[in-house]
């Protein structure tokens, strides 16, 4: 039987133009002269080095060196959390605390840099003068135009305009200097008072991924206006970290600003713009950490030249971290794409908050999902899937050879692939070219095939009936195994996370009897093992109670029959009453 | 002086070569002529006609119909070894990814596409020619080489319900494409299909086989045992030793056909013989008893893993075979009138199991257990001789007329060995003639 991935197709072709991805800062603020204070721009915490953990993603930080937020959190890694929070959104509150969180705390790019305010500086009519002043004496003359109190005044009474276009009643926040555009804000948790400029990109994905899961302004569930004004915030944030990861504004001279990918072989590593309407050979990536070094603190000279290096470190590429990436973009387009706007539709647009085609930002992730999957995570031959990338696999050119996925990993990959593959079934609301059109069209069958193979695994190596007794009605126990031990049981958060992630597949994407039935029986196993005593050595972090209750709820509403529909209530409704009073204990 | 053995132990327990070992197993001992005076040759021609094939006898003991001597069943399991070819081995090991836990309501072991009844009959007739010499101290040299003419047909047929086509459904779009194909191509599996499997498996002669060229060669010495000692002033002892060997010229089981059986052992054999007689005026009693050892022998063997009958090309193998031993008795009641030598005989013949040996794993138990066979049988047989006459000179030559018959009525493993025979030795006198 000849089991072959198709290739997805290139999208290098995208041909749809894709604008500003923010609307930029209101272009009335008259007296934009950036100087940044160096004082007032914490630089974001040093991350600890990519660490191949139990699941594959990166950036845990010890609780010596977190915040007294983070310290209060005990799980070992924060993006890990962040990823659970993204798919449960089961803790409103703890939420919007991180949500305020990252709105007050400064990040690793300057706002000078970012494309959006870098524009709005340099076509300020008032600072036309400085075109004659030669630029290398930009940190000295700046600061007689604009001292850093005016500039962040400015770009706060821009932002307030913008966002108050769907928040009339929103007023900012109370510190002025607070409301800023600074890209790639540390996770909140973290602490803040190191000198490095860094980027971890899971930590990008995980910020993302918070904002997103609450909605943004499409949350049913945030009455607030303060709620919703931050998130709106959050999101031109988002979309500007975006627009600077692939460099895809610039000068209009030719000059591209920003750009974080890299060329999907590494043979070079230097950070560039990967804007698949001029880039036809060489698909980019996002990828690992990145640092920043900045020519200067001069928010002005930094808006004229630019300058700033960032430097990868060379670390293996694990796939958990390409498909949380891919997931997020596929949430990301979701929320953006016309066909779920309602009645936001009229915030998009060229006098609304966001660019119409803002949706687009999302589908340049694709070129490398298909390059990293089809020629190197996925070995067709031996329908194998490998956990990270390494030397000559990175480049195509070596046998895949490395450990196989494991099932955290595994789960994020179909849960990225089932995003995708809902997101592409029906396209007809994306302004696209009819290439670019046929091309995503014929993505879905892909999707499916991908999402097939990781089903397949997760039967194939892990997915065995529990030695202990007892059933739920018809519904056997069932568990996760560790493939090279069968008498251990993966741990209940492997369990949850790996069940919902199946659901979510079963209901939106691949439809199948036989693994709604095995389904259901891996929920029996979940509530088995939810009421057996707790083994006194398993790690009791804030992750596996929101993956548990993202997986209970789940199954809840997967059409379960009693008894076992009862069972996973109680133990559903045990769990949030935990997951409250952490909150509680947590929140002021 | 034995001039025929057809010898078959079935190396290759495939689809109908394990229908049909059981035709020609055991050996059949099939003429004994005596000592030939010294300076005579004899030539021997023979013609012997085996009922049709239609049943055989199993391990039991049990007469069984060959109409369906064997029932494959084409459930998972039995698809995974590989018995329904390698496309349905392929769907089956795709299946078993869903749900390797082997629990009972498995996928793998809910799939059935029904049971296939496999069988077949054969015709088969032999020849053979012999040539004997009588040597000083009444001594005979012989050897005697059987022409086999063996035809087999294979009949398939597919029962019982198929639920491919459910276990598709039930998939839904969790399976690929190709499985959800393959088991919607399944759901419609046909006799004809499951024939084109076993050929994809390199398998040719699925329809029938025909096989018409010679058995082992044998050749011996027999000899008698000092004079013949009275007894009584009426009863006498005579006993006759022989020596032989079994050259292996004949077919043995080609793994890559079929429906094949073998008509030689494929080694070579070495044998003795003893028969005390007690005569008295016309009459005589007789016990002949025989034994051969075989060496090992190289062949070429198609090795199941468990107990697979249509085994994969891939499990071909170089094996060691060496037949096991040959034993015989049958107790004679004869006449001798002067021209007319009717006699009875009950026999008991028994081939002791097979050794196999070969570098890769499998199951040898199969084919080895499939090698031992047990028959009895009785037979009547009428000489018509006019060597008494040629002597007084009343007939112009010296022959012997045979006609035979015999039935098998007890078998463990073993084909039907009812035959009718008709068999002609002349006597030709040489210059060395003693008188």
């Amino acid at each position: 039987m000849v089991l072959r991935l198709a290739r997805w197709k290139k999208m290098s072709a995208l041909a749809g133009v894709f604008t500003c991805a923010l609307g930029c800062v209101n272009r009335k603020s008259s007296a934009v002269q950036a100087q940044q204070n160096q004082v007032s721009t914490p630089s974001p915490a040093t991350r600890l080095p990519l660490e191949d953990n139990s699941w594959g993603m990166s950036g845990w930080l010890p609780t010596s060196e977190r915040d007294a937020l983070g310290k209060k959190i005990p799980d070992s890694s924060l993006t890990d959390l962040f990823h659970a929070l993204s798919a449960c959104d089961c803790m409103p509150q703890l939420q919007t605390a991180l949500t305020q969180r990252i709105n007050a705390t400064r990040g690793a790019l300057p706002q000078a840099l970012t494309p959006a305010i870098r524009t709005e500086i340099l076509s300020n009519s008032k600072l036309k003068l400085l075109e004659i002043i030669p630029r290398p004496l930009d940190n000295i003359v700046g600061g007689i135009f604009a001292d850093e109190t005016t500039v962040a005044e400015e770009i706060h009474s821009g932002l307030l305009s913008k966002i108050q276009k769907a928040e009339p009643e929103w007023k900012g926040t109370s510190d002025a200097t607070k409301l800023h555009l600074d890209a790639f804000v540390p996770l909140p948790g973290c602490m803040t008072s190191t000198d490095a400029r860094t980027v971890l990109m899971t930590e990008v994905w995980s910020r993302w991924g918070l904002v997103l899961s609450q909605g943004g302004p499409w949350s049913t569930l945030r009455t607030s206006v303060a709620e919703k004004g931050l998130l709106w915030q959050e999101l031109l944030r988002l979309l500007a970290e975006g627009e600077y990861l692939f460099g895809l504004a610039g000068n209009g001279k030719g000059e591209n600003w920003g750009g974080l990918t890299l060329p999907i072989d590494l043979q070079i590593t230097s950070a560039g713009a990967f804007d698949p309407r001029t880039t036809f050979n060489q698909v980019r990536f996002l990828t690992g950490q990145l640092d920043l070094a900045l020519p200067s603190n001069n928010s002005l000279a930094l808006a004229r030249n630019g300058g700033e290096r960032w430097t990868w470190r060379n670390n293996p590429i694990p796939l958990a971290e390409q498909a949380f990436q891919w997931w997020i973009a596929a949430r990301l387009l979701h929320r953006l794409r016309p066909a779920q706007r309602g009645e936001l539709t009229k915030y998009f647009g060229t006098d609304g908050i966001l660019p119409e085609d803002s949706y687009q930002l999302s589908l340049l992730v694709l070129p490398a999902l298909d390059a990293l999957l089809s020629e190197r995570f996925i070995d067709e031959s031996t329908r194998s899937i490998q956990n990270s990338l390494v030397g000559q696999q990175i480049a195509g050119v070596s046998s895949q050879s490395g450990r196989r996925a494991d099932p955290l990993t595994l789960s994020l990959l179909l849960s990225a692939l089932t995003a995708w593959g809902a997101e592409l079934k029906d396209i007809s609301d994306l302004q696209l070219s009819q290439e670019t059109t046929k091309q995503l069209a014929s993505a879905g069958p892909s999707f499916l095939r991908g999402a097939q193979l990781v089903v397949q695994t997760f039967l194939a190596d892990y997915v065995r009936p529990r030695a202990s007794e007892g059933s739920y009605g018809t519904s056997a126990p069932w568990t996760l195994l560790s493939p090279t031990d069968s008498r251990t049981e993966l741990s209940l958060r492997v369990h949850a996370q790996v069940l919902a992630a199946l659901i979510e597949t079963e209901r939106t994407f691949m439809p199948s009897p036989y693994l709604r039935s095995r389904i259901a029986q891996l929920a029996a196993g979940l509530a088995q093992r939810l009421e057996e005593p707790k083994q006194t050595t398993e790690t009791n972090s804030l992750a596996e109670s929101v993956w548990l209750q993202t997986a209970l709820r789940a199954a809840l509403s997967s059409g379960l029959t009693s008894p076992l529909q009862d069972a996973l209530l109680q133990q559903a409704e045990t769990l949030q009453n935990k997951i409250d009073a952490f909150e509680r204990s947590v929140l002021p | 002086m034995t001039f025929l053995r057809i010898t078959s132990w079935n190396t290759a327990p495939c689809l109908l070569a394990f229908c049909l070992s059981a035709f020609l197993s055991g050996r059949a001992w099939a003429q004994y002529a005596g000592v030939v005076p010294e300076g005579v040759i004899a030539v021997v021609g023979a013609q012997r006609n085996y009922v049709d094939q239609k049943k055989t006898w199993n391990d039991r003991g049990q007469r069984i119909s060959l109409s369906n001597k064997a029932q494959l069943r084409f459930d998972g399991e039995h698809l995974l070894r590989g018995e329904g070819g390698a496309k349905l081995q392929s769907l089956a090991e795709e299946l078993q990814r869903y749900d390797p836990s082997g629990q009972s309501q498995s996928l793998l072991k809910r799939l059935n596409l029904g049971t296939l009844d496999v069988g077949g009959q054969a015709k088969l007739q032999v020849q053979y020619f012999g040539l004997a010499i009588g040597l000083p101290k009444r001594t005979t040299f012989y050897i005697a080489a059987p022409l086999i003419d063996i035809e087999v047909k294979t009949q398939f047929h597919l029962r019982g319900s198929n639920n491919a086509g459910e276990i598709r459904d039930e998939l839904g779009t969790l399976a690929y494409d190709e499985l959800r194909s393959g088991l919607g191509q399944a759901a419609l599996l046909t006799d004809r299909d499951i024939k084109a499997s076993i050929e994809a498996a390199q398998y040719t002669g699925v329809d029938s086989w025909r096989y018409h060229n010679l058995g082992d060669l044998l050749t011996g010495v027999t000899f008698d045992i000092g004079e013949s000692l009275p007894l009584t002033d009426t009863v006498r002892l005579s006993m006759q030793g022989e020596a032989f060997a079994s050259v292996p010229t004949g077919h043995v089981d080609h793994p890559d056909v079929l429906s094949d059986v073998s008509v030689g052992s494929g080694a070579w054999g070495f044998g003795l013989a003893f028969t005390p007689t007690l005569s008295w005026s016309d009459w005589a009693f007789g016990l002949e008893s025989n034994a051969l050892f075989s060496l090992s022998g190289k062949q070429k063997i198609r090795l199941p893993e468990l107990d697979e009958t249509i085994i994969s090309a891939d499990r071909k193998t170089d094996a060691t075979v060496r037949p096991g031993a040959d034993w015989g008795t049958t107790a004679v009641m004869a006449y001798n009138h002067r021209w007319l030598q009717p006699q009875y005989r009950i026999s008991w013949k028994r081939h002791e199991r097979d050794s196999i040996q070969g570098r890769l794993t499998g199951n040898y138990n199969t084919l080895m257990d499939a090698s031992e066979k047990q028959q009895f049988e009785q037979s009547l047989w009428i000489y018509f001789s006019t060597i008494e006459l040629y002597r007084e000179k009343l007939f112009p030559v010296p022959l012997r007329l045979k006609i035979a018959g015999n039935h098998l009525f007890k078998g463990f493993r073993s084909f039907e060995n009812n035959f009718f025979e008709v068999q002609l030795i002349s006597f030709l006198p040489t210059p060395w003639m003693t008188d």
